[in-house]
């Protein structure tokens, strides 16, 4: 078998937050809490979750953009955080990201085809080399060959996006960290981007790691899936096993509400409450929100383990809730009992 | 039949120069009647937000409103801006974009509403009012400061103030854009339950097809400035007539599918400022003829308070 392009072994990132005063305990915020994936060569890794869950930080991680705390982080098996410079220096090359926000993304003040050749003249290639490069990625992602000497006020929001992933192509490079890349566009254009990721995975062979909470848009594009909540990851396997026979409460519910004829108040649980990350609770952290929590859930943690070949949840009640003989009781929201702590 | 609440004829708001004017909303009319939910869908320059502002006159100052908008037998457009002062907030109530921005950062949450219930002469407290939209624990969030409350919790509460005195109608502008899937759904779930309980009509306007589908009774489409279809909420999901509002469907991926298959409008939206003299369409439309360039398209009845604008509409039904 041949060894992923990218793996993660046990990632952690923990947060330090400024002290309130000169006494007060540090306190820290854990973003991602032991993440493992490995995204094969060429397919798509898309991570679901809705805002604070960790996706964003994990996205940080693989750019280099945040030092994990712990765990490691393998590109073509070679950690990312003990480089050489020399390393680092085509490492840069070899990744390259497409973020949400495309009004945000462009320089203003450059014109498109100076923004997309920004990250290869930063890289020492020659000027007109670079621009015949320029060219080439914007024909590629279908725009026209005047759109170089334009700037990015010119464009609509999907053409923006267009030159956002032109410019992460100019590198040639072998992986795209996609963070959100079609959230801030509207529906029509957003099927267009999609489908020119999709056209460019194939025809350039890219592996992809995909962040979103659209769990459509997501199931589109990604071979694989991973659900996080709260920093943990619940579930992970091959997208159309998660999101066709989702086994962890959290990521049922998700499915529930992304379902196109969904009625209103089909995830309304009674009472649920999102857990505070500088408190997170004990126990599984998705408890204060489930349905199906009880005392087992408030104590021990629940590890991933496999309910189909390549398919992996972390909950203590798969196979009753599975099998519908969880009794659905409520979400539970006190601590661990006190005399086991003590 | 009742008496619609608000009444809608040929209202155009234009922007630029008198002699070439550009118009983000043209010759919209429709109506609402009281307990009605009404979905607005379109993408951005569609002219849903700037159709909202037109009805309660935030407009900016260069833009000109043309037409009529009677609410409860006021002709809207005329009414003295201090009689308008006094409908907006009591009776026309209004949840804008953007709950990120919407509360001053430099005073408490019951402190805010307190002002506003003050001002409109309401008898809730802040707490009540707060509880009556399931924010939980509003005893202690009438304490805190916005940026201590979730996205979620910040639109409740404008919720909570804009609901304060039962308004009669309710204008939400993208009211759940920014929020996650299950808390959309609550907020979502919030309106519902307002309309029920006070028989509020509401507006929502958002480019988000499954809110729309699943809180509005009724459904206006709108494409560059102008309504292209109108119609129940099942007909327009189950047998949408116009092609644009067909490509909408189609370009949402359906996550129950086994393939997922996404068909993309080709093109884009045209610019305001220089739109064709037919259907603003046409361009992007897979059954569009020489007619539907020449000639802007009329009202098409296609079934009951089913309307669509298109010269194909009888295709392909």
């Amino acid at each position: 078998m041949t060894p992923p392009m990218v793996e993660a072994r046990g990632l952690f990132k923990r947060f330090t937050l400024p002290r309130h005063s000169l006494f007060a305990a540090s306190r820290t915020v854990t973003a991602v809490e032991g993440v493992s994936f490995a995204i094969p060569a060429g397919t798509t890794f898309g991570v679901v979750g809705e805002s604070g869950s960790g996706k964003t930080t994990l996205a940080r991680m693989l750019l280099k953009l945040e030092q994990p705390s712990e765990g490691q982080l393998l590109v073509n098996d070679q950690d990312i955080f003990a480089q050489t410079p020399a390393e680092e220096r085509a490492y840069r090359r070899l990744v390259q990201a497409v973020f949400q926000d495309p009004y945000g993304a462009l320089s203003p003040r450059m014109r498109a085809g100076a923004i997309v050749t920004e990250p290869l003249r930063a890289l020492g290639v020659h000027r007109r080399a670079a621009d015949m490069k320029a060219a080439e990625v914007l024909e590629l992602v279908g725009m026209r060959r005047d759109a170089a000497s334009r700037y990015p006020h010119e464009f609509s929001g999907g053409q923006r996006q267009r030159i956002a992933i032109a410019r992460a192509l100019s590198v040639d490079p072998r992986l795209l960290v996609l963070d959100e890349p079609v959230s801030a566009l509207d529906v029509s254009v957003r099927a267009q981007v999609l489908a020119l990721l999709r056209e460019m995975q194939q025809r350039l062979g890219l592996t992809y790691l995909f962040i979103g909470h659209d769990l459509a848009v997501v199931r589109y594009l990604s071979d694989a899936v991973g659900v996080m909540y709260f920093g943990r990851m619940v579930e992970i396997g091959p997208a159309r096993d998660v999101l066709r026979r989702p086994a962890h409460p959290y990521t049922r519910r998700l499915v529930a509400l992304a379902a196109a004829e969904a009625p209103l108040g089909v995830a309304r649980l009674g009472g649920g409450t999102l857990p505070n990350p500088l408190s997170p609770p004990s126990g599984c952290h998705f408890r204060t929100r489930c349905a199906f929590a009880d005392a087992r859930c408030a104590a021990d943690a629940p590890a991933l383990r496999e309910i189909a070949p390549g398919h992996n949840a972390a909950c203590h009640h798969l196979d009753a809730i599975a099998a519908g003989t969880k009794a659905e009781t409520g979400p539970l929201l006190e601590e661990a009992s006190r005399q086991r702590a003590v | 039949m009742t008496q619609p609440l608000l009444t809608v004829r040929d209202l155009t708001v234009s922007f630029g120069p008198q002699a070439q004017p550009v118009r983000a909303v043209a010759e919209a009319s429709f109506d609402l009647h009281p307990g009605e939910i009404l979905g607005i869908a379109g993408e951005s320059g569609s002219g849903k937000t700037t159709l909202c502002s037109a009805l309660i006159r935030t407009l900016p100052r260069a833009a000109r409103a043309q037409g009529e908008v009677v609410f409860d037998g006021r002709s809207l457009l005329d009414l003295p801006e201090r009689e308008m002062r006094g409908l907006r907030g009591r009776e026309i109530g209004m949840v804008l974009q953007n709950p990120m921005t919407s509360l001053d950062p430099l005073f408490t949450i019951g402190n805010q509403v307190n002002e506003v219930l003050r001002e409109r002469g309401a008898r809730d407290t802040a707490v009540e009012a707060l509880r009556r939209v399931h924010l939980t624990a509003p005893e202690l969030r009438v304490r805190q400061y916005p940026h201590q409350l979730s996205g979620g919790m910040r639109q409740r509460v404008l919720v909570a103030m804009a609901t304060a005195t039962a308004p009669r109608l309710l204008i939400a502008d993208e009211p759940t854009t920014a929020l996650d899937a299950s808390i959309q759904d609550e907020i979502l779930l919030l309106f519902r339950e307002i309309r029920d309980t006070a028989g509020t009509a509401i507006i929502i306007v958002t480019h988000d097809l499954a809110a729309i589908r699943r809180l509005s009774d009724r459904v206006i489409v709108m494409y560059a400035g102008r309504i292209v279809e109108e119609g129940p909420t099942v007909r327009i999901f189950h047998a949408p007539r116009h092609p644009y509002t067909r490509g909408l469907l189609a370009s949402v991926p359906r996550i129950e599918d086994d393939e997922v298959v996404l068909q993309a409008i080709p093109g884009q939206v045209p610019n305001l400022a220089e739109l064709p003299p037919g259907c603003a369409f046409a361009d992007r439309c897979p059954l569009a003829q020489d007619r539907c360039r020449a000639e802007r398209p009329g009202e098409t009845s296609v079934g009951a308070r089913h309307r669509v604008f298109c010269w194909q509409a009888e295709q392909g039904a």
